[in-house]
Protein backbone atom coordinates (compact mmCIF):
# COMPACT_ATOMS: atom_id res chain seq x y z
CA UNK A 1 0.00 0.00 0.00
CA UNK A 2 1.50 3.29 -1.07
CA UNK A 3 -1.18 5.53 0.35
CA UNK A 4 -0.89 6.89 3.83
CA UNK A 5 -3.43 6.10 6.48
CA UNK A 6 -2.61 8.37 9.36
CA UNK A 7 -3.85 6.13 12.14
CA UNK A 8 -0.91 6.96 14.32
CA UNK A 9 -1.24 10.63 15.08
CA UNK A 10 0.19 13.17 15.14
CA UNK A 11 -1.37 13.79 11.79
CA UNK A 12 -0.77 17.45 11.11
CA UNK A 13 -3.67 19.79 10.58
CA UNK A 14 -3.31 23.43 9.62
CA UNK A 15 -6.19 25.59 10.79
CA UNK A 16 -6.45 28.92 8.99
CA UNK A 17 -8.79 31.04 11.11
CA UNK A 18 -8.64 34.59 12.38
CA UNK A 19 -11.31 34.65 15.09
CA UNK A 20 -9.69 33.77 18.46
CA UNK A 21 -13.07 32.59 19.77
CA UNK A 22 -13.45 30.13 16.91
CA UNK A 23 -9.83 28.99 17.19
CA UNK A 24 -10.21 28.09 20.84
CA UNK A 25 -13.56 26.42 20.27
CA UNK A 26 -12.13 24.31 17.44
CA UNK A 27 -9.09 23.47 19.54
CA UNK A 28 -11.37 22.34 22.35
CA UNK A 29 -13.40 20.28 19.95
CA UNK A 30 -10.22 18.64 18.64
CA UNK A 31 -9.16 18.09 22.23
CA UNK A 32 -12.28 15.99 22.74
CA UNK A 33 -11.84 14.06 19.55
CA UNK A 34 -10.40 10.58 19.76
CA UNK A 35 -7.37 10.88 17.56
CA UNK A 36 -5.80 13.96 19.17
CA UNK A 37 -4.09 15.27 16.06
CA UNK A 38 -1.70 18.14 16.20
CA UNK A 39 -3.34 21.37 15.24
CA UNK A 40 -1.33 24.33 13.96
CA UNK A 41 -3.07 27.67 13.71
CA UNK A 42 -2.40 30.67 11.50
CA UNK A 43 -4.54 33.79 11.38
CA UNK A 44 -4.55 34.77 7.70
CA UNK A 45 -3.82 33.62 4.16
CA UNK A 46 -0.35 35.13 3.93
CA UNK A 47 0.82 33.31 7.02
CA UNK A 48 -0.80 30.14 5.75
CA UNK A 49 1.26 30.31 2.55
CA UNK A 50 4.47 30.88 4.57
CA UNK A 51 3.55 27.91 6.73
CA UNK A 52 2.82 25.66 3.77
CA UNK A 53 6.03 26.66 1.97
CA UNK A 54 8.01 26.46 5.21
CA UNK A 55 9.24 30.00 4.82
CA UNK A 56 10.48 32.52 7.41
CA UNK A 57 9.44 31.69 10.95
CA UNK A 58 7.72 28.57 9.66
CA UNK A 59 10.91 27.07 8.24
CA UNK A 60 10.70 24.27 10.76
CA UNK A 61 7.02 23.45 10.10
CA UNK A 62 5.75 20.18 8.77
CA UNK A 63 3.69 19.92 5.64
CA UNK A 64 0.12 19.43 6.99
CA UNK A 65 -2.01 16.40 6.07
CA UNK A 66 -5.14 18.50 6.03
CA UNK A 67 -6.03 22.17 5.86
CA UNK A 68 -9.11 23.56 7.63
CA UNK A 69 -9.82 26.92 6.11
CA UNK A 70 -12.15 29.78 6.98
CA UNK A 71 -13.27 31.86 4.00
CA UNK A 72 -13.32 35.35 5.45
CA UNK A 73 -9.82 36.22 6.54
CA UNK A 74 -7.79 39.42 6.73
CA UNK A 75 -4.96 40.13 4.23
CA UNK A 76 -5.22 37.17 1.88
CA UNK A 77 -8.71 35.73 2.26
CA UNK A 78 -9.71 32.08 2.21
CA UNK A 79 -10.81 32.02 -1.42
CA UNK A 80 -7.51 33.44 -2.63
CA UNK A 81 -5.55 31.07 -0.45
CA UNK A 82 -7.61 28.12 -1.70
CA UNK A 83 -6.97 29.12 -5.33
CA UNK A 84 -3.25 29.47 -4.65
CA UNK A 85 -2.97 26.11 -2.91
CA UNK A 86 -4.87 24.29 -5.63
CA UNK A 87 -2.76 25.84 -8.40
CA UNK A 88 0.48 24.90 -6.69
CA UNK A 89 1.82 21.54 -7.87
CA UNK A 90 3.40 20.91 -4.49
CA UNK A 91 0.41 21.79 -2.36
CA UNK A 92 -2.66 20.89 -4.40
CA UNK A 93 -2.85 17.31 -3.09
CA UNK A 94 -3.43 18.47 0.48
CA UNK A 95 -7.15 18.12 1.22
CA UNK A 96 -8.77 21.43 2.10
CA UNK A 97 -11.88 21.46 4.28
CA UNK A 98 -13.71 24.78 4.27
CA UNK A 99 -15.13 25.61 7.70
CA UNK A 100 -16.99 28.89 7.57
CA UNK A 101 -20.10 30.65 8.80
CA UNK A 102 -21.20 31.48 5.25
CA UNK A 103 -24.24 29.61 3.97
CA UNK A 104 -24.18 31.60 0.75
CA UNK A 105 -24.72 29.46 -2.31
CA UNK A 106 -22.15 31.51 -4.22
CA UNK A 107 -19.49 30.85 -1.58
CA UNK A 108 -20.20 27.11 -1.63
CA UNK A 109 -20.05 26.99 -5.43
CA UNK A 110 -16.93 29.11 -5.57
CA UNK A 111 -15.15 26.91 -3.01
CA UNK A 112 -15.90 23.72 -4.94
CA UNK A 113 -15.00 25.38 -8.24
CA UNK A 114 -11.65 26.17 -6.68
CA UNK A 115 -11.34 22.42 -5.84
CA UNK A 116 -12.09 22.55 -2.12
CA UNK A 117 -12.39 18.97 -0.87
CA UNK A 118 -15.42 19.67 1.30
CA UNK A 119 -17.46 22.53 2.68
CA UNK A 120 -18.79 22.75 6.21
CA UNK A 121 -20.79 25.42 7.97
CA UNK A 122 -19.76 26.34 11.51
CA UNK A 123 -22.54 25.03 13.73
CA UNK A 124 -24.30 27.08 16.38
CA UNK A 125 -23.52 24.90 19.34
CA UNK A 126 -20.51 23.17 20.77
CA UNK A 127 -21.82 19.61 20.61
CA UNK A 128 -22.43 19.91 16.90
CA UNK A 129 -18.96 21.36 16.41
CA UNK A 130 -17.44 18.50 18.40
CA UNK A 131 -19.31 15.99 16.23
CA UNK A 132 -18.20 17.79 13.09
CA UNK A 133 -14.56 17.78 14.13
CA UNK A 134 -14.79 14.12 15.03
CA UNK A 135 -16.22 13.29 11.63
CA UNK A 136 -13.45 15.28 9.93
CA UNK A 137 -10.88 13.26 11.81
CA UNK A 138 -12.60 9.96 11.23
CA UNK A 139 -13.08 10.51 7.56
CA UNK A 140 -9.73 12.00 6.60
CA UNK A 141 -7.53 10.04 8.97
CA UNK A 142 -9.14 6.63 9.23
CA UNK A 143 -11.53 6.15 6.33
CA UNK A 144 -9.76 7.97 3.52
CA UNK A 145 -6.34 7.17 2.14
CA UNK A 146 -4.23 10.30 1.94
CA UNK A 147 -1.78 10.91 -0.89
CA UNK A 148 1.70 9.47 -0.27
CA UNK A 149 4.40 11.97 0.73
CA UNK B 1 -74.45 67.65 -36.24
CA UNK B 2 -72.33 67.86 -39.33
CA UNK B 3 -75.04 69.94 -40.93
CA UNK B 4 -75.06 72.35 -38.07
CA UNK B 5 -71.32 72.87 -38.04
CA UNK B 6 -71.36 73.41 -41.78
CA UNK B 7 -73.94 76.10 -41.27
CA UNK B 8 -71.97 77.68 -38.47
CA UNK B 9 -69.02 77.79 -40.82
CA UNK B 10 -71.00 79.54 -43.50
CA UNK B 11 -72.71 81.81 -41.00
CA UNK B 12 -76.21 80.51 -41.80
CA UNK B 13 -77.02 78.64 -38.62
CA UNK B 14 -80.54 78.70 -37.28
CA UNK B 15 -80.82 80.94 -34.20
CA UNK B 16 -81.54 77.94 -31.97
CA UNK B 17 -78.58 76.02 -33.30
CA UNK B 18 -76.35 79.02 -32.82
CA UNK B 19 -77.61 79.32 -29.28
CA UNK B 20 -77.21 75.60 -28.68
CA UNK B 21 -73.59 75.62 -29.81
CA UNK B 22 -72.70 78.69 -27.82
CA UNK B 23 -74.16 77.18 -24.69
CA UNK B 24 -72.18 73.98 -25.20
CA UNK B 25 -68.98 75.86 -25.92
CA UNK B 26 -69.32 77.90 -22.73
CA UNK B 27 -70.52 75.10 -20.48
CA UNK B 28 -67.91 72.53 -21.43
CA UNK B 29 -65.29 71.95 -18.76
CA UNK B 30 -62.59 71.82 -21.43
CA UNK B 31 -61.16 74.29 -23.88
CA UNK B 32 -62.74 74.33 -27.27
CA UNK B 33 -60.78 75.70 -30.19
CA UNK B 34 -60.50 75.79 -33.93
CA UNK B 35 -57.04 75.96 -35.38
CA UNK B 36 -56.17 76.83 -38.95
CA UNK B 37 -53.45 74.62 -40.33
CA UNK B 38 -52.67 76.83 -43.36
CA UNK B 39 -52.43 80.08 -41.41
CA UNK B 40 -51.01 78.23 -38.36
CA UNK B 41 -53.13 80.26 -35.99
CA UNK B 42 -56.04 79.92 -33.63
CA UNK B 43 -59.26 81.21 -35.14
CA UNK B 44 -61.63 80.29 -32.35
CA UNK B 45 -61.33 79.63 -28.63
CA UNK B 46 -64.14 79.37 -26.07
CA UNK B 47 -64.25 81.75 -23.12
CA UNK B 48 -62.83 79.20 -20.71
CA UNK B 49 -59.54 78.80 -22.59
CA UNK B 50 -59.09 82.54 -22.69
CA UNK B 51 -59.67 82.95 -18.95
CA UNK B 52 -57.53 79.99 -18.09
CA UNK B 53 -54.36 81.00 -19.88
CA UNK B 54 -54.86 84.72 -19.25
CA UNK B 55 -54.47 85.82 -22.86
CA UNK B 56 -57.12 87.75 -24.77
CA UNK B 57 -58.69 86.16 -27.85
CA UNK B 58 -57.00 88.85 -29.91
CA UNK B 59 -53.65 87.97 -28.45
CA UNK B 60 -54.20 84.31 -29.21
CA UNK B 61 -55.55 84.95 -32.66
CA UNK B 62 -52.87 87.31 -33.85
CA UNK B 63 -50.18 84.81 -33.04
CA UNK B 64 -48.53 83.71 -36.24
CA UNK B 65 -46.56 80.47 -36.43
CA UNK B 66 -43.64 81.94 -34.42
CA UNK B 67 -45.79 83.17 -31.57
CA UNK B 68 -47.81 79.96 -31.53
CA UNK B 69 -44.55 78.09 -31.31
CA UNK B 70 -43.34 80.35 -28.53
CA UNK B 71 -46.38 79.40 -26.42
CA UNK B 72 -45.45 75.75 -26.70
CA UNK B 73 -42.84 74.14 -24.51
CA UNK B 74 -39.67 73.69 -26.64
CA UNK B 75 -39.53 69.99 -25.83
CA UNK B 76 -43.10 69.49 -27.07
CA UNK B 77 -42.83 71.31 -30.42
CA UNK B 78 -41.74 68.30 -32.45
CA UNK B 79 -44.55 66.31 -30.88
CA UNK B 80 -47.09 68.93 -31.97
CA UNK B 81 -45.75 68.99 -35.55
CA UNK B 82 -46.00 65.22 -35.63
CA UNK B 83 -49.52 65.48 -34.22
CA UNK B 84 -50.51 67.89 -37.01
CA UNK B 85 -49.06 65.55 -39.63
CA UNK B 86 -51.18 62.75 -38.16
CA UNK B 87 -54.26 64.97 -38.32
CA UNK B 88 -53.61 65.79 -41.95
CA UNK B 89 -53.66 62.08 -42.71
CA UNK B 90 -56.65 61.36 -40.46
CA UNK B 91 -60.12 60.35 -41.55
CA UNK B 92 -63.21 62.37 -40.59
CA UNK B 93 -64.15 60.26 -37.59
CA UNK B 94 -60.67 59.85 -36.22
CA UNK B 95 -59.81 61.51 -32.92
CA UNK B 96 -56.10 62.22 -32.49
CA UNK B 97 -54.80 62.81 -29.01
CA UNK B 98 -51.72 64.62 -27.77
CA UNK B 99 -50.19 65.91 -24.54
CA UNK B 100 -48.17 69.13 -24.41
CA UNK B 101 -47.28 72.14 -22.28
CA UNK B 102 -48.38 75.73 -22.93
CA UNK B 103 -47.07 78.88 -21.28
CA UNK B 104 -49.76 80.96 -19.56
CA UNK B 105 -49.48 84.75 -19.36
CA UNK B 106 -47.77 84.40 -15.97
CA UNK B 107 -44.97 82.46 -17.64
CA UNK B 108 -46.01 79.18 -16.01
CA UNK B 109 -46.16 75.93 -17.97
CA UNK B 110 -49.56 74.24 -17.99
CA UNK B 111 -49.91 70.66 -19.16
CA UNK B 112 -52.78 69.92 -21.58
CA UNK B 113 -54.34 66.85 -23.08
CA UNK B 114 -56.02 67.51 -26.45
CA UNK B 115 -58.44 65.48 -28.56
CA UNK B 116 -58.50 66.86 -32.10
CA UNK B 117 -60.55 66.13 -35.22
CA UNK B 118 -60.49 67.50 -38.74
CA UNK B 119 -63.05 70.30 -38.85
CA UNK B 120 -62.90 71.71 -42.33
CA UNK B 121 -61.39 70.45 -45.54
CA UNK B 122 -60.41 72.27 -48.74
CA UNK B 123 -62.07 71.35 -52.05
CA UNK B 124 -59.34 68.74 -52.70
CA UNK B 125 -60.16 67.09 -49.35
CA UNK B 126 -57.02 68.18 -47.53
CA UNK B 127 -57.74 69.36 -43.97
CA UNK B 128 -57.44 73.08 -43.39
CA UNK B 129 -58.97 73.47 -39.95
CA UNK B 130 -59.02 71.31 -36.88
CA UNK B 131 -61.42 71.37 -33.96
CA UNK B 132 -60.19 70.29 -30.60
CA UNK B 133 -61.07 69.91 -26.94
CA UNK B 134 -58.26 70.30 -24.45
CA UNK B 135 -58.22 69.61 -20.73
CA UNK B 136 -55.71 71.05 -18.29
CA UNK B 137 -54.17 67.96 -16.71
CA UNK B 138 -51.55 69.87 -14.78
CA UNK B 139 -52.78 68.85 -11.30
CA UNK B 140 -53.58 65.30 -12.31
CA UNK B 141 -50.20 64.91 -13.95
CA UNK B 142 -48.41 66.23 -10.89
CA UNK B 143 -50.30 64.07 -8.45
CA UNK B 144 -49.71 61.03 -10.67
CA UNK B 145 -46.07 61.89 -10.79
CA UNK B 146 -45.93 62.34 -7.05
CA UNK B 147 -47.60 58.97 -6.66
CA UNK B 148 -45.07 57.36 -8.98
CA UNK B 149 -42.23 58.95 -7.04
CA UNK B 150 -43.71 57.80 -3.76
CA UNK B 151 -44.04 54.25 -5.08
CA UNK B 152 -40.41 54.29 -6.23
CA UNK B 153 -39.30 55.65 -2.89
CA UNK B 154 -41.30 52.98 -1.09
CA UNK B 155 -39.76 50.23 -3.20
CA UNK B 156 -36.33 51.66 -2.49
CA UNK B 157 -36.76 51.91 1.28
CA UNK B 158 -38.32 48.46 1.25
CA UNK B 159 -35.36 46.92 -0.46
CA UNK B 160 -33.02 48.89 1.81
CA UNK B 161 -34.88 47.48 4.79
CA UNK B 162 -34.57 43.98 3.42
CA UNK B 163 -30.86 44.49 2.91
CA UNK B 164 -30.67 45.85 6.43
CA UNK B 165 -32.43 42.83 7.91
CA UNK B 166 -30.18 40.56 5.93
CA UNK B 167 -26.97 42.27 7.04
CA UNK B 168 -28.04 42.60 10.66
CA UNK B 169 -29.12 39.00 10.97
CA UNK B 170 -26.00 37.83 9.20
CA UNK B 171 -23.67 39.88 11.37
CA UNK B 172 -25.49 38.99 14.59
CA UNK B 173 -24.90 35.33 13.87
CA UNK B 174 -21.14 35.56 14.37
CA UNK B 175 -21.05 36.91 17.94
CA UNK B 176 -24.05 34.82 18.89
CA UNK B 177 -22.22 31.72 17.69
CA UNK B 178 -19.53 32.57 20.23
CA UNK B 179 -22.16 32.79 22.98
CA UNK B 180 -23.86 29.51 22.07
CA UNK B 181 -20.55 27.81 21.41
CA UNK B 182 -18.93 28.70 24.71
CA UNK B 183 -22.09 28.23 26.73
CA UNK B 184 -22.25 24.75 25.28
CA UNK B 185 -18.65 24.13 26.20
CA UNK B 186 -19.24 25.52 29.68
CA UNK B 187 -22.28 23.29 30.15
CA UNK B 188 -20.48 20.24 28.91
CA UNK B 189 -17.33 20.66 30.92
CA UNK B 190 -18.51 22.23 34.18
CA UNK B 191 -22.07 21.19 34.57
CA UNK B 192 -21.56 18.58 37.22
CA UNK B 193 -18.86 20.47 39.04
CA UNK B 194 -21.16 23.31 40.05
CA UNK B 195 -24.25 23.28 42.25
CA UNK B 196 -27.80 22.75 41.07
CA UNK B 197 -28.57 26.45 40.75
CA UNK B 198 -25.60 26.94 38.45
CA UNK B 199 -26.79 24.03 36.32
CA UNK B 200 -30.23 25.61 36.04
CA UNK B 201 -28.75 28.96 35.10
CA UNK B 202 -26.58 27.40 32.43
CA UNK B 203 -29.56 25.46 31.06
CA UNK B 204 -31.64 28.61 30.76
CA UNK B 205 -28.80 30.52 29.17
CA UNK B 206 -28.12 27.71 26.68
CA UNK B 207 -31.79 27.41 25.89
CA UNK B 208 -32.17 31.16 25.32
CA UNK B 209 -29.05 31.45 23.24
CA UNK B 210 -30.02 28.48 21.06
CA UNK B 211 -33.49 29.90 20.56
CA UNK B 212 -32.03 33.26 19.57
CA UNK B 213 -29.71 31.52 17.16
CA UNK B 214 -32.70 29.87 15.50
CA UNK B 215 -34.63 33.14 15.33
CA UNK B 216 -31.75 34.97 13.71
CA UNK B 217 -31.14 32.11 11.35
CA UNK B 218 -34.82 32.12 10.36
CA UNK B 219 -34.78 35.88 9.91
CA UNK B 220 -31.81 35.46 7.60
CA UNK B 221 -33.70 32.91 5.50
CA UNK B 222 -36.74 35.16 5.47
CA UNK B 223 -34.79 38.14 4.16
CA UNK B 224 -33.07 35.93 1.57
CA UNK B 225 -36.38 35.34 -0.23
CA UNK B 226 -36.12 38.76 -1.80
CA UNK B 227 -32.43 39.58 -1.50
CA UNK B 228 -31.21 36.23 -2.86
CA UNK B 229 -34.14 35.08 -5.01
CA UNK B 230 -33.39 33.38 -8.34
CA UNK B 231 -34.90 34.48 -11.67
CA UNK B 232 -38.15 32.69 -12.54
CA UNK B 233 -38.02 29.78 -14.95
CA UNK B 234 -40.53 27.49 -16.59
CA UNK B 235 -40.87 24.54 -14.30
CA UNK B 236 -43.27 21.70 -13.63
CA UNK B 237 -45.03 22.24 -10.30
CA UNK B 238 -45.48 18.48 -10.21
CA UNK B 239 -41.70 18.00 -10.05
CA UNK B 240 -41.41 20.66 -7.36
CA UNK B 241 -44.02 18.94 -5.23
CA UNK B 242 -42.21 15.62 -5.70
CA UNK B 243 -38.99 17.22 -4.47
CA UNK B 244 -40.74 18.70 -1.46
CA UNK B 245 -42.30 15.32 -0.62
CA UNK B 246 -38.91 13.65 -0.95
CA UNK B 247 -37.48 16.04 1.64
CA UNK B 248 -40.44 15.26 3.92
CA UNK B 249 -40.38 11.50 3.37
CA UNK B 250 -39.34 10.59 6.93
CA UNK B 251 -42.09 12.77 8.44
CA UNK B 252 -44.62 11.41 5.96
CA UNK B 253 -43.69 7.84 6.80
CA UNK B 254 -43.63 8.38 10.56
CA UNK B 255 -47.10 9.91 10.48
CA UNK B 256 -48.39 7.48 7.85
CA UNK B 257 -49.72 10.49 5.99
CA UNK B 258 -51.73 9.90 2.83
CA UNK B 259 -50.96 12.51 0.21
CA UNK B 260 -52.89 12.91 -3.01
CA UNK B 261 -52.43 15.48 -5.71
CA UNK B 262 -54.01 16.73 -8.91
CA UNK B 263 -51.65 16.70 -11.83
CA UNK B 264 -49.92 20.04 -11.51
CA UNK B 265 -49.16 22.53 -14.30
CA UNK B 266 -45.96 24.07 -15.60
CA UNK B 267 -45.45 27.46 -13.97
CA UNK B 268 -42.98 30.35 -14.04
CA UNK B 269 -41.25 30.31 -10.68
CA UNK B 270 -38.11 30.23 -8.60
CA UNK B 271 -37.83 26.48 -8.18
CA UNK B 272 -35.91 26.49 -4.88
CA UNK B 273 -38.53 28.74 -3.33
CA UNK B 274 -41.47 26.77 -4.74
CA UNK B 275 -40.07 23.55 -3.26
CA UNK B 276 -39.77 25.38 0.04
CA UNK B 277 -43.37 26.56 -0.27
CA UNK B 278 -44.77 23.05 -0.86
CA UNK B 279 -42.48 21.67 1.81
CA UNK B 280 -43.71 24.17 4.40
CA UNK B 281 -47.39 23.76 3.55
CA UNK B 282 -47.35 19.97 3.46
CA UNK B 283 -45.01 19.89 6.47
CA UNK B 284 -47.42 22.08 8.44
CA UNK B 285 -50.37 19.93 7.40
CA UNK B 286 -48.63 16.95 9.00
CA UNK B 287 -47.27 18.85 11.99
CA UNK B 288 -50.72 20.12 12.95
CA UNK B 289 -52.39 16.74 12.49
CA UNK B 290 -55.25 15.51 14.64
CA UNK B 291 -55.66 12.01 16.02
CA UNK B 292 -56.89 10.95 12.62
CA UNK B 293 -54.44 9.62 10.10
CA UNK B 294 -53.24 12.70 8.15
CA UNK B 295 -54.84 13.02 4.74
CA UNK B 296 -53.50 15.82 2.60
CA UNK B 297 -54.63 16.72 -0.85
CA UNK B 298 -53.03 19.17 -3.23
CA UNK B 299 -55.37 20.64 -5.79
CA UNK B 300 -55.03 23.11 -8.60
CA UNK B 301 -57.57 25.03 -10.59
CA UNK B 302 -57.02 27.34 -13.52
CA UNK B 303 -58.42 30.82 -13.10
CA UNK B 304 -58.30 33.50 -15.78
CA UNK B 305 -54.82 34.91 -15.10
CA UNK B 306 -53.61 32.63 -12.38
CA UNK B 307 -53.32 29.12 -11.03
CA UNK B 308 -55.12 28.57 -7.77
CA UNK B 309 -53.31 25.93 -5.73
CA UNK B 310 -54.55 24.54 -2.45
CA UNK B 311 -53.25 22.22 0.22
CA UNK B 312 -56.01 20.68 2.33
CA UNK B 313 -55.58 18.65 5.48
CA UNK B 314 -57.73 16.92 8.11
CA UNK B 315 -55.68 18.27 11.04
CA UNK B 316 -56.54 20.33 14.10
CA UNK B 317 -57.48 23.41 12.08
CA UNK B 318 -57.46 26.89 13.49
CA UNK B 319 -59.70 29.72 14.58
CA UNK B 320 -60.59 31.77 11.47
CA UNK B 321 -59.97 34.92 13.53
CA UNK B 322 -56.30 33.92 13.61
CA UNK B 323 -56.20 33.35 9.87
CA UNK B 324 -54.21 36.53 9.12
CA UNK B 325 -51.94 36.36 12.12
CA UNK B 326 -50.40 33.01 11.23
CA UNK B 327 -48.74 34.56 8.17
CA UNK B 328 -46.83 37.10 10.27
CA UNK B 329 -43.22 36.41 11.13
CA UNK B 330 -42.61 34.64 14.47
CA UNK B 331 -46.33 34.53 15.29
CA UNK B 332 -47.33 31.22 16.81
CA UNK B 333 -50.71 29.94 17.95
CA UNK B 334 -49.26 27.29 20.25
CA UNK B 335 -46.57 27.13 22.89
CA UNK B 336 -43.12 25.88 22.05
CA UNK B 337 -43.80 22.77 24.15
CA UNK B 338 -46.91 21.88 22.17
CA UNK B 339 -45.40 22.49 18.75
CA UNK B 340 -41.74 23.30 18.20
CA UNK B 341 -40.61 25.95 15.74
CA UNK B 342 -40.05 29.69 15.65
CA UNK B 343 -43.13 30.54 13.60
CA UNK B 344 -41.26 31.40 10.44
CA UNK B 345 -42.86 28.82 8.10
CA UNK B 346 -46.01 30.54 6.93
CA UNK B 347 -44.37 34.00 6.90
CA UNK B 348 -41.81 32.51 4.55
CA UNK B 349 -44.62 31.00 2.42
CA UNK B 350 -46.30 34.40 2.21
CA UNK B 351 -43.09 36.13 1.19
CA UNK B 352 -42.39 33.50 -1.46
CA UNK B 353 -45.91 33.66 -2.90
CA UNK B 354 -45.84 37.47 -2.92
CA UNK B 355 -42.48 37.54 -4.65
CA UNK B 356 -44.16 35.48 -7.38
CA UNK B 357 -47.00 38.02 -7.63
CA UNK B 358 -49.56 35.78 -5.93
CA UNK B 359 -51.65 35.72 -2.74
CA UNK B 360 -51.92 33.22 0.08
CA UNK B 361 -54.71 32.63 2.59
CA UNK B 362 -56.29 29.93 4.69
CA UNK B 363 -59.80 28.64 5.23
CA UNK B 364 -60.24 26.67 8.40
CA UNK B 365 -62.22 25.93 11.53
CA UNK B 366 -60.96 24.42 14.76
CA UNK B 367 -61.09 20.64 14.49
CA UNK B 368 -62.15 20.78 10.85
CA UNK B 369 -58.77 20.73 9.14
CA UNK B 370 -57.35 23.60 7.15
CA UNK B 371 -57.12 24.46 3.49
CA UNK B 372 -54.32 26.77 2.43
CA UNK B 373 -54.75 28.52 -0.90
CA UNK B 374 -52.16 30.31 -2.96
CA UNK B 375 -52.12 31.76 -6.44
CA UNK B 376 -49.35 31.94 -9.01
CA UNK B 377 -49.89 34.28 -11.98
CA UNK B 378 -49.99 32.70 -15.41
CA UNK B 379 -47.28 34.31 -17.54
CA UNK B 380 -47.88 35.70 -21.03
CA UNK B 381 -46.96 32.72 -23.19
CA UNK B 382 -48.79 30.18 -21.03
CA UNK B 383 -52.17 31.92 -21.43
Amino acid sequence: MTGKRATSCPAEILLVEDNPGDIRLIQEAFGQATLACSLNVVGNGLEAISFLRQEGKYSGSHRPDLIILDLNLPKKDGRELLAEVKEDDDLKRIPVVILTSSEEEKDILKAYNLHANSYMIKPGNFNQLARMVKSIEEFWFTTAILPPE
Amino acid sequence: MKDVTAKVESGQALPESQHFIERIANATPGFLYIYDLLEQRLIYANGRSIDHLGYSLQELQKSGPEIAASLLHPEDRDKIYEHQRELVAAGDDEIIEVEYRVRDNQGKWRRFHSRDVVFHRAADGSPVQILGVAVDIHERWHSQNALKQAALELARTNSELEQFVYIVSHDLQEPLRMVTGYLGLLAERYKDRLDEDANDFIDYAVDGANWMFRLINDLLHYSRVTTHGKPFEKISAEKLLEQALAILQVTIRENQAIITSDSLPVIMADKVQMVQLFQNLVGNAIKFRSEKRPEISIRVERRQDEWLFSVQDNGIGLDPRQADRIFLIFQRLHTRDEYPGTGIGLALCKKIVERHGGRIWVESRPGQGARFFFTIPIQGEEK
